[in-house]
């Protein structure tokens, strides 16, 4: 089964009778002359769901749903998706027609125009677009191209995947849910983290402590001393585990004192799939 | 566009302490507010004193636009931007979309933002067509409400109606006349910025009366009372009218607070500071109004997990009485 067809099916369990026909019907629309009917339909379609439909929240198996990473989508943004999914047309036609609904959507309709960015055509399109979504203010908008977005990491350089993390990190994302996370990581992406970590020390601020596992392969002395002390005074276990996985990585290079005191907390260290299952949730 | 400076010390009254605990628990909606020439500090403000829900008109912002992407771009914000921003206090931002009338002045752009409106006008967010109406009571200001009326008939949905300061009464008529003409249904319609003057003229029309508490210039919120008293709280309406001028975001809770100390029952100061203005933007048909009440009681502190209840207080408040920032 196609992904549009696994979607649809999730989606249409969802819905009233009523809604479901007149899904049907618009899907007939779109093919026949979607140039005439589609914007209509998605930017109208809030006004066609039930309150509770329209907000409730649907998750579909990864395997069900391919390129998409459906977590906790708004069963309107998941019917927009699918709606999106329908469109096709030769390329220069597809873009214009795209761009214009980027250009005049509101935050729900950008919120899924970005969530279904890895089911649009002709993908070396939309590469631009990622970016300008991963600079956009609206905190629901950008978590709809970092998280769960397999998009990025499929088509981003590594430049704009670097500013991609950082910017997850700075606002606030859970860092988890971006899809390639591990697979994607990089000595300049290291490098621009320990360059934060710094900062944020200055500022005696926080660091998240997936800073640490992602940059541990490349950390700096100086940075590995800040690292120590955070790991003294961290009091929360699961952060706690993910910096002694950043250790871990750098044990022979860590101080004397440092060992002293902690070497035996290394003996029983656990694997980090299942430090980062702990965290997670 | 509301702002007229000409100060009258003799008509602001006598100052009253703050006092907003007597409503306390109570929620309201200000129908006309331009949060985008706001602070955080105003968004704070009115979550705190239980605005839980705005509704701003699209209008002019100080200085002329030249070119239509700067309108796009304006409204493109008012459905997005501005909408998220207001949602990390816990307030649901509503908007209406619009050509203002003093703009509608330079008729080549009109022309082009008349071809954009439609684009705009069936959005989330979107409630209906505003503020509009007349400023200088010009022949283009004349034709691009007459335009735009006919834009909210075909799309079935509420105007809001800036009425002009000069030359006030005839104006406010004159709106509503072709209004009327046009075949609205002033049900459909809130003629704003009312004053002692117009305000019955607007009721016996069966419009809906909007008051704009909005210092040195507007109506004082003490006149408020009195209106009230006069003419009962059916189909009158409270905003502020918050701009980029000195005005106060507060007016609606303010002016409550002040109906409900001058004896007004609790019960109209509800309907004048919320539910006429939720009936007539017809917001039942945008959201849930129940998830308001869940906006109200819940936790402010409770961790804000991407769901739609909205509850204010997730974003870290600023110490204003100390000189450490940190
Ligand atoms: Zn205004």
């Amino acid at each position: 089964m196609k992904t549009t067809e696994k979607v649809m099916e999730a989606l249409f369990q969802r819905l009233s009778m009523e809604e479901i026909t007149y899904l049907n019907q618009s899907a007939q629309q779109i093919e026949e002359d979607y140039k005439k009917h589609f914007v209509r339909i998605f930017s109208t379609l809030n006004r066609r769901l039930s309150f509770a439909n329209r907000e409730s929240l649907i998750s579909l198996p990864a395997t069900d749903s391919a390129k998409l990473l459906i977590v906790n989508w708004t069963v309107l943004k998941l019917a927009r998706v699918w709606l999106l999914g329908l469109l096709h047309d030769e390329k220069e036609a597809y873009q214009q027609f795209i761009d214009k609904l980027f250009e005049y959507a509101d935050m729900q309709e950008l919120e899924a125009l970005y969530a279904a960015l890895p089911l649009l055509d002709y993908p070396e399109l939309w590469v631009e677009r990622c970016k300008e979504g991963i600079r956009n203010n609206i905190g629901t908008v950008q978590q709809a191209v970092i998280e769960h977005n397999t998009f990025s990491s499929s088509q981003l350089e590594e430049e704009a995947w670097n500013q991609m993390i950082l910017k997850a990190f700075f606002t606030g994302k859970n860092i988890l849910n971006i899809h390639g996370l591990f697979e994607r990581n990089n000595p300049a992406l290291a490098a621009a983290i320990v360059d934060y970590i710094y900062e944020r020390d200055s500022a005696k601020r926080d660091i998240h402590p997936m800073l640490w596992v992602l940059a541990k392969e490349a950390l700096p002395e100086r940075a590995l001393g800040i690292l120590e002390e955070r790991y003294a005074a961290e009091q929360d276990p699961h952060n706690k585990s993910l910096l002694l996985q950043a250790l871990a990585t750098n044990k022979n290079q860590l101080s004397q004192p440092f060992m002293q005191l902690h070497a035996s907390e290394f003996d029983q260290i656990s694997p980090i799939a299942e430090v980062l299952e702990a965290y997670k949730k | 566009m509301c702002t007229e400076m000409n100060r009258d010390l003799s008509t602001m009254g006598k100052p009253i302490p703050l006092e907003l605990d007597v409503i306390k628990g109570m929620k309201f909606v200000d129908p006309h507010i331009h949060m985008v020439s706001r602070t955080t500090d105003d968004y704070q403000a009115l979550f705190d004193a239980g605005v839980l829900l705005v509704i701003e008109p699209a209008f002019w912002v100080g200085q002329p636009r030249t070119g239509l992407d700067t309108f796009k771009d304006y409204y493109s914000s008012l459905i997005g931007w501005e909408r998220f921003r207001a949602s990390q206090f816990g307030i649901r931002h509503f908007c209406t979309i619009g050509l203002n009338s003093r703009e509608a002045n330079n008729e080549p752009l009109a022309e082009q933002v008349m071809e954009l409106l439609p684009h705009f006008i069936y959005k989330e967010g979107v409630l209906g067509i505003g503020e509009i109406g007349f400023d200088d009571q010009t022949a283009a200001e004349e034709k691009y409400y007459r335009a735009q009326l006919e834009l909210a008939k075909e799309a079935n949905v509420p105007v809001q109606v800036h009425t002009p300061h000069r030359d006030k009464t005839r104006g406010t008529i004159r709106s509503m006349e072709i209004a009327l003409e046009h075949g609205l249904d002033p049900q459909m319609v809130i003629i704003d910025h009312n004053s002692e003057e117009t305000v019955k003229d607007v009721l016996d029309r069966g419009f809906w009366a909007g008051f704009t508490i909005y210092p040195f210039t507007k109506m004082g919120n003490e006149r408020m009372v009195d209106i009230v008293k006069t003419y009962g709280p059916e189909k009158i309406m409270v905003n502020s009218a918050a701009d980029w001028g000195i005005s106060d975001p507060l007016a609606v809770p303010k002016t409550a607070a002040l109906m409900l100390q001058k004896g007004i029952a609790r019960e109209s100061v509800e309907m004048v500071t919320y539910s006429n203005a939720i009936e007539a933007f017809a917001v039942s048909n945008h959201i849930d109004l129940a998830s308001l009440n869940d906006t109200l009681q819940a936790d402010p502190s409770a961790k804000f997990e991407g769901n739609t209840i909205l509850r204010g207080g997730q974003q870290p408040r600023l110490n204003k009485g100390s000189i450490i920032i940190s």
